[in-house]
Formats: C-alpha cells, structure tokens, sequence
C-alpha cells in the first residue's frame, strides 16, 4: 500500500508520522492547506485525507475529486462549523471522515476498506485478465482444431477419391482382362471415356503381321477396315497428331477434328510375328491444353491394361485363326496323318488316317490292328533320329510310309514323330503295266525279229515242198512233202500269231468270238499243256463280242499257262465257252490244288504271286483283270481247296450278232 | 524269159527258180544286191525278183539302180512292205508279202505281168 496525504495540521508537528497496518509501516506525507500541490502528485496514495475547518478546504476537496478521481479521499474534522461538515459529508466524493483526537487509529479503518478495496480490484482485474488469456487460448486452441479438422477432412476427402480412381481402376483392369473381343474392348473404353466432353471417337489401328487394320465405330458400333497398305506414318517413330488427323480422315472418309494418339505396346503379338505388330490409339477431341492433361492422366494409368488386353485378344483370335487353318489344312491333306509319340500313341491325326476304330494306338486306329504294322519305319526313325520310310499294307492297298522326326527344340531328342502314308498302290499298278507294256514291247520287238528271221526260211520251205510235191511222182515221198509243206504251213500260222499277240499298237475292239481268240491262242500254249490233258468245250463259234482280241488272247494264255504250272501232277485243263442269256461265257478250269481262302482276296493284287522270286511277276493275273474290264467283261473265279480252281469270263453278246 | 531272183534266202531262190524253171524260163540267181545288180547288167532280164532285206545293198536301193529298165520288178518281204514301196515311190509292178500260201500263185500273177 502506498504512503497516506494529510491535508492539515494535525501532523505538521511530528516527524515522519507512520501507522502500523498489516505488518507493514505506512507513511504519512502531510502537507499544509497552504502548500503547494505541485509535487504531491508525483506519487500514489492510498488514501488522502483533508482537515477541514473552514469553508475554503472544501475547494481542496473539490480540487481532488476533478484531478484524482480515482484516490480515496476522506475527510477530518477539528472544531468545524456544523454547517461545514454536512456540506463536506455530502460531498459524494468522500469515502471516509475521521474524527480526532487518535487520528492515527481511526485511520487503520478506512486503510483496511483502501486494502480490501485493492485487493479485491486486484483479484478482479486478474480474475479478468486470466480469463482473457484464457479466452484467447481457447479461441488459438479452437482455430487449431478448426484448421485441423479442415486439414484432416480435406486429407480425408482426396484419400477417398484416390481411393475410388483406384478402385475404379481396378475394376476396369478386371472388366478388360475378362474381355475376349478387340470390338468389347473399344466399347468398353469409349463408354469409360464419356465423362470427357470434349473427346469424341475413338479409332484403333492395329498391324499385326501383315494385316492392316483399323476399328471405328460408325453410330454406336465397331467398324472394321481391313487397309491394303499400312498407315504410312506408322512407319516413323515420332508421330505427329496433324499426320495422323489427315490419314485417318484420308481413311474414315469424314473430317477428323485434332487426335490424341497413345501408341500401344503390343508384345506377345510382337514375338508372334516377329516384331511386325503394332497398334495405336487415336482419340478425336476438341480439347484445350489443360482440359487434355487431366484427360491424359486418366488415359494413360489405362493404356497399360487395354494394350495387355487388346494383345491378348489378339493374339488369342490369331491363334484360333492360325490353328483353325493348321487343322483344315491338316484334315484337308489326301495323305494320311498322324503325330504320334515313340510308343506308337496317337497324338494327333487327320480325318484320313482313322480308318479303323478311333483309339489312341496308331496301328489300331489306322489298320485296325492289335499290332505295329509290318514295315512301320517309326522304330528307325526314333532310334536314327532322321525321318525314315517304309512300306505298310493295309487291306488292298500299299502305302510308302514316311516317319519324320519332331524337334521341338534343336539338339534336342525328338519328342513326337510325323508318320505320312502315301497310298502308292495305284502307282504301283501304273509301274507294274508300264513295266508290263515295256516287256510286251521288247518282246514284240524281238519276236518281230524272230519271225521275219524265221519267215525267209519257212517261205521257201513251204514253196521248195510245193515245187517239190508238183514235180514228184513217188505218191510216198509226195506224201512226205505234203507233210513238210503242211508243217511249215502252221509254222507261219504260230508266227503270225505271235506277231499279233504282241502287237504294240491300240487297236479298236474287234468283233470276234471267243471260240476263236481260244484257237489262236492254243498253239503258243503247247510247251504248258504238254504233260496236261486239254479237253475243248467251244460252243459260241457264230456269237461274237466287242473286245481287243490280242489282248484278250492275253489273258486265256495268262489262265492257261497258271492253271498248268498249278498242277503239279498231270491234270486235265477245261477250256469252255457257252452262251447264257445274254452273255457268252468262257471257263477255263482245272483239276489243280486249289487256292487257299487266306489268299483268295488277294490274287488279283499286282505283284501278288505264290511263285518262287525271278519265276513270276505277281502280274498275270492283275494285268488279266484288267484286260477283261477294258473289254467291258468281268472276270471271277471259283475255287476249293483239293477241288481245282475255275476262272469265268463272261461279256456281253454283241448286238451285230446275226 | 528271162528271170533274176535277188535273195539272200536260198530255199527261196531255189523254189521260186525251180517253180519257174517248170514254166520254162531260164533263171538267174544272186544272193544279195550288189551281185544281182551285177547279173542285171549282163544279162538284161525281163523279169526281176527282189527280196527288201538282205545283208549289204536293201532291195529298195536295188530296184533304184534298175531305173529305166525294160525289165518287170516284183518286190517281196516279210514285213509290210506297203509303207516301203510308196514311201520310196519305186518304180515296182508287183508287190508279195512274206510267207507265200503257195507259190505257183506267185509265179502266175508274175507271168502274167511278162504278157
């Protein structure tokens, strides 16, 4: 508390007047009424009190109250007018009055109201103080939080969007990677894109080998164009969109606005076609530079998975094409097929080579056979390593039988084996004629040879025997002539039989009867029938049919001399010719052993022979066939073990015949 | 008359000679071209035989050598000789194939080309 001003006389006298209040000395500064002021005010005082007992003093108090209005001022009395002292205690600037004598005590009072005062404005002003502080924490600490919720929602806010772009990324990845069509794909992205105003078509060119193409869609669909030529700036790296604007317009036939392009990385097509593939997206738009980058941004996290995709669905439908191809060729192939492992499983085959039952073993889907087929070069070849061939009956027909070795990679053993069947039995039969035809040839040559050698000789025979006969007049050795002249005579007829019989020449068919071609051919059948007995059944003399006879004459020779060789022990050959309805019949049988059934189906194969290598070509019989249906006849044959064996041909009675 | 036969066969010279030699021609034999065409010269037949193969001279070259001559050529063969005449469009006036059925027929149609 601060020093107490009195105003008067009561402590003029005294020196340094104090009051013990509250542990504490309080001084008293008095000054008299008179005094100057002018210094007193350098200080605080809690309280001033003014004596008063004239009515001047009261101006002091005035004074006080103008210029200290916050000072307690108080006031004493010491024989004071009664007047005076109302008129100062109704002054309401005065807190307190003190009545003497004992000043000093009567001041400890309003001191203790001063301290209380004090204080209490003290606890008040800190009170407000600390609750200002206060506030304006809470109002920082509020703003923190205010910033801080802002902070955290507006963080909040872009993780949730980044979580949708990702999601919604995510889901487009899924719904492209399910896709199996390049037209589902576009579809897909255009309907992904609508939310860009300002983009419009899209168009996709695509490369891939050799084909060019480009994907449009024309009111809400896809259009494929197949191009001739490729895109020519495709051919340069850096693409410039005003190029590619001009060409696709060149191309769609429709003006196209500014192009956004995104080549696409197509790599497993890449390695599919060695390096030719590739493909480019071009998006029609009218955007701003800034409107595109956010269209970019949003286009480029998605090239990745449509470039995957579209590579995918590519390849996919080049594969199904290329393999598509592979098999129609495969199946398509006249030869049969077949892949097949080292242990004869079928692993693959063409509609050709099943002709048994289907099954996985390749013998018995092919020949129907429990077994490897006889000649299969399969065992070489997988021991060799190279392809091998080979030679494989199946029923009636022969086939060369090619096994070719499958690397699926180099140096490697071979995993699987390609086995190629080319039926050769025609061209076998082609050979077996042709060589047939060359030996007829040699032999017509060399019998026309023969017979003009033996002409000369057996024409002046005969003429000698008949200027002989005419000249001699013993009837014995006219007879004799006659037999020379008469053998030479049939000579010259077997000659010329031979000379016929192997004529090279086409000639027309001749009408001519059996009967006949049989008699022609007998006397070249001599040496054969020699330990036989013939026995001539020839009943058509006057029936005649349409066929070639010196090939026909072929074939009796051909029958006859087989069924000679056949018999082992003397037998008896029948040659028959009779007519039945309308067809003439010629049989020639004998009393032999009989074919056995397991060969029966087989006897009319070219090369098919019971003899000994070197005694027979297997072709008599076969070329005999032929020879009868190119005569328009038919051959067949009836035969029992034990029984013989009877060959028939029969033809159709001529219409000239009278 | 007389007749050369040209043949390399001698049972064919033989027979037509003796057959002729009946009718009472004389005859003249050779056994190949070179000595026929010889015997023509001397002896200027009126009736040639000539056979078509033969070793050294052919009987076509034969009968080329006679162009001119008043005598009668009858070509004989024992291939067809048909293509051989009119392929060397020879000057002949009879042609026999080879073998003959009977040889007096031959020696007929001959003397009748001599009338």
């Amino acid at each position: 508390m601060g020093p107490v001003l009195w105003i008067g006389r009561a402590f003029l006298t005294e020196k340094a007047p104090t009051i013990h209040f509250n542990n504490q000395n309080i001084e008293i500064k008095s000054l008299d009424w008179n005094a100057s002021f002018a210094n007193a005010f350098n200080q605080s005082y809690s309280l001033i009190v003014v004596e008063v007992s004239e009515r001047g003093h009261l101006e002091i108090l005035e004074s006080l109250r103008l210029h200290h209005p916050d000072t307690w001022v108080g006031v004493s009395f010491n024989q004071a007018p009664q007047e005076l002292v109302h008129r100062a205690l109704n002054s309401n600037q005065i807190r307190f009055f003190i009545q003497g004598p004992d000043w000093l005590e009567k001041l400890k009072a309003p001191l203790q109201d001063r301290h209380i005062y004090l204080r209490r404005n003290w606890l008040l002003r800190e009170y407000y103080q600390r609750n200002k502080n206060l506030e304006s924490l809470t109002s920082d600490l509020e703003k923190i939080v205010l910033e801080r919720t802002l902070h955290l929602e507006q963080s909040n806010k872009d993780q949730t969007e980044r979580i949708q772009m990702e999601r919604a990324l995510i889901r487009f990845i899924k719904e492209i990677a399910s896709m199996s069509a390049v037209e589902d794909i576009l579809k897909f992205l255009r309907k992904e894109l609508r939310k860009f105003h300002k983009v419009g078509e899209l168009v996709l060119y695509l490369q891939s080998g050799s084909r060019s193409e480009i994907y449009n869609f024309r009111n809400g669909t896809v259009q494929k164009i197949t191009l001739v030529t490729p895109f020519k700036f495709m051919e340069t790296k850096d693409i410039s969109s005003s190029v590619a604007a001009k060409e696709l317009a060149n191309i769609l036939g429709r003006p196209f606005a500014k192009a956004a392009l995104f080549p696409l990385a197509l790599t497993l097509l890449s390695q599919f076609h060695e390096k030719s593939a590739r493909a480019l997206l071009c998006f029609e738009h009218s955007m701003t530079m800034e409107e595109s980058l956010e269209f970019e941004e949003f286009i480029s996290e998605r090239l990745n998975p449509v470039s995957i995709s579209l590579d995918r669905v590519q390849l996919e439908h080049e594969l199904d094409i290329f393999s598509y191809r592979w098999e129609k060729t495969f199946d398509g192939i006249r030869d049969p097929l077949a892949i097949i492992d080292m242990k004869y499983q079928l692993l693959r085959s063409n509609k050709k080579f099943v002709m048994g039952a289907k099954n996985h073993i390749c013998h018995k889907a092919f020949a129907n056979s429990d077994e490897i087929c006889t000649g299969c070069p399969l065992e070489k070849a997988v021991n060799e390593g190279t392809p091998q061939t080979g030679e494989v009956r199946v029923g009636q027909s022969i086939y060369q039988v090619w096994s070719y070795p499958i690397r699926l990679y180099p140096n490697e053993k071979p995993t699987s084996f390609v086995n190629q069947y080319v039926d050769v039995t025609e061209s076998r039969e082609l050979y077996a004629r042709m060589l047939q035809h060359e030996k007829m040839g040699a032999i017509g040559t060399l019998a026309g040879h023969i017979a003009h050698e033996l002409n000369n000789p057996l024409t002046g025979i005969r003429s000698l025997a008949q200027v002989m006969m005419s000249e001699e007049e013993s009837p014995e050795v006219r007879k004799d002539l006659e037999e020379i002249e008469k053998a030479a005579g049939r000579c010259q007829k077997t000659i010329k039989n031979l000379l016929e019989f192997t004529r090279e020449e086409e000639v027309d068919k001749e009408m001519i009867s059996l009967d006949e071609i049989v008699e022609r051919t007998l006397p070249m059948l001599k040496t054969a029938l020699r330990s036989h007995r013939l026995n001539l059944h020839l009943e058509t003399k006057n029936i005649k049919v349409a066929v070639f006879p010196h090939l026909l004459q072929q074939v009796v020779f051909n029958l006859v001399n087989n069924a000679c060789q056949a018999m082992i022990q003397a037998g008896v050959i029948k040659i028959a010719t009779q007519k039945t309805g309308d067809k003439v019949i010629l049989e020639i049988s004998d009393t032999g052993p009989g074919i056995s059934p397991e060969i029966k189906e087989r006897i009319f194969e070219a090369f098919f022979t019971t003899k000994k290598v070197g005694e027979g070509t297997g072709l008599g019989l076969s070329i005999s066939k032929t020879i009868v249906e190119k005569c328009g006849g038919q051959i067949s044959f009836q035969s029992e073990p034990g029984q013989g064996t009877k060959f028939k041909i029969q033809f159709l009675v001529s219409k000239d015949t009278p | 008359m007389k007749v050369l036969v040209i043949d390399d066969e001698p049972l064919v010279r033989r027979s037509l000679s003796r057959a002729l030699a009946q009718r009472g021609h004389q005859i003249f034999e050779a056994p190949d071209g070179l000595q026929g065409l010889e015997m023509w010269k001397k002896i200027q037949p009126d009736l040639v035989f000539v056979d078509v193969l033969m070793p050294g001279m052919k009987g076509p070259d034969v009968i080329k050598k006679m162009i001119g001559t008043p005598a009668k050529i009858i070509l004989m063969t024992a291939f067809s000789g048909e293509e051989i005449v009119s392929e060397q469009d020879l000057p002949i006036d009879l042609f026999f194939k080879k073998p003959f059925e009977n040889i007096f027929d031959i020696v007929s149609k001959a003397e009748e080309l001599l009338k």
